[in-house]
């Protein structure tokens, strides 16, 4: 029988298939980009169309107003994650790759947690005449969502969840600049996320 | 025999064994599926290989089912995954020797 004769070969093996069975890799820069793009249209409408203009945490609005500021949140949120979703199986076909495998339960599972811990927070905050603290706890369960995602997936999202915690804070610490945080991180943040990941792929 | 070569265990001469050892090292548990696509296998060429490993008391197998489809994840045990550093430990020392030499 044939013994090993190429340890370094084996060892280089070893190592691509721990990563690559490890990491979800079905990702586009497009979904950063559109993100980042219905984010901002959302922020901007929130703004300058509903004046949601908070001073501090305790911030309340007539019931209609809270209903269109949660509507337009939902405005940002469904499409977002559709698109997202749209691109990350278009990319798993293109890799040859199911796209509901293992790696995906466990990335999906893992935020679905923060994220709908984040969402009731944001419900209760709102029913509770705390709308100044809505955008620094979306930003900052987010953060925890992509952390966690961060484990099976590309380093940037690690920087991107390290953006977000960022904003989350500034978010919390001065509620008169919350939604401009907010519109920077979920906006910008993403923008700069998707277009960064579109050029190195460019290349 | 070179006595470092003595230290690669058997059951990892096999590429396709330390295939799946390596992925089932980096994962808690990975699937057949998931298995047979990343090692590019037919089912019956996978499934041997994995009957062997878990003869040797490397490997541990779950079945379940998903709906009405039945799934199978294997995992690393605890023996597996200290056959598997050592493994590597072997590997390392070879080349280190092959550096040296």
């Amino acid at each position: 029988m044939k013994t090993h004769t190429d340890p370094v070969r084996d060892l280089a093996e070893i190592r691509s298939l721990m990563e690559r069975s490890s990491t979800f890799r079905a990702l586009s820069g497009w979904q950063g980009v559109l993100a980042g793009a219905f984010a901002s249209v959302g922020a901007g409408f929130a703004a300058w169309g509903l004046e949601f203009a908070p001073q501090a945490w305790a911030y309340a609005l007539p019931a209609e107003a809270v209903r269109a500021l949660g509507l337009t949140a939902l405005a940002v949120l469904v499409p977002a994650a559709v698109t997202a979703l749209a691109f990350s199986r278009r990319k798993a076909a293109e890799l040859g790759e199911p796209a509901w495998n293992p790696t995906t339960r466990r990335l999906l599972a893992g935020m679905a947690v923060p994220m709908a811990s984040g969402g009731l927070l944001c419900v209760l905050g709102a029913v509770n005449g705390l709308l100044g603290l809505i955008p620094a706890l979306m930003l900052l369960f987010y953060a925890s969502a992509l952390f966690h995602a961060a484990r099976f997936t590309i380093p940037a999202v690690r920087t991107l969840a390290y953006v977000q915690t960022a904003f989350g804070w500034a978010a919390a610490l001065f509620p008169e600049y919350g939604l401009l945080c907010w519109a920077l991180g979920f906006g910008a943040g993403h923008l700069v996320y998707g277009i960064t990941f579109l050029m190195r792929e460019a290349r | 025999m070179r006595p470092a070569l003595d230290q690669l265990h058997k059951a990892f001469e096999s590429r396709i064994r330390l295939g799946i050892m390596s992925m089932l090292a980096a994962n808690e548990s990975v699937d057949f599926t998931s298995l047979k696509l990343h090692l590019d296998l037919t089912d019956g060429n996978l499934a041997s290989h994995l009957k062997a490993l878990e003869k040797e008391g490397f490997i541990q197998v779950e079945k379940t089912f998903v709906g009405r489809k039945p799934n199978t994840e294997y995992r690393i045990t605890y023996e597996g995954r200290s056959a598997f550093d050592h493994h590597l430990q072997a590997l390392e020392s070879l080349i280190k020797k092959h550096i040296q030499t």
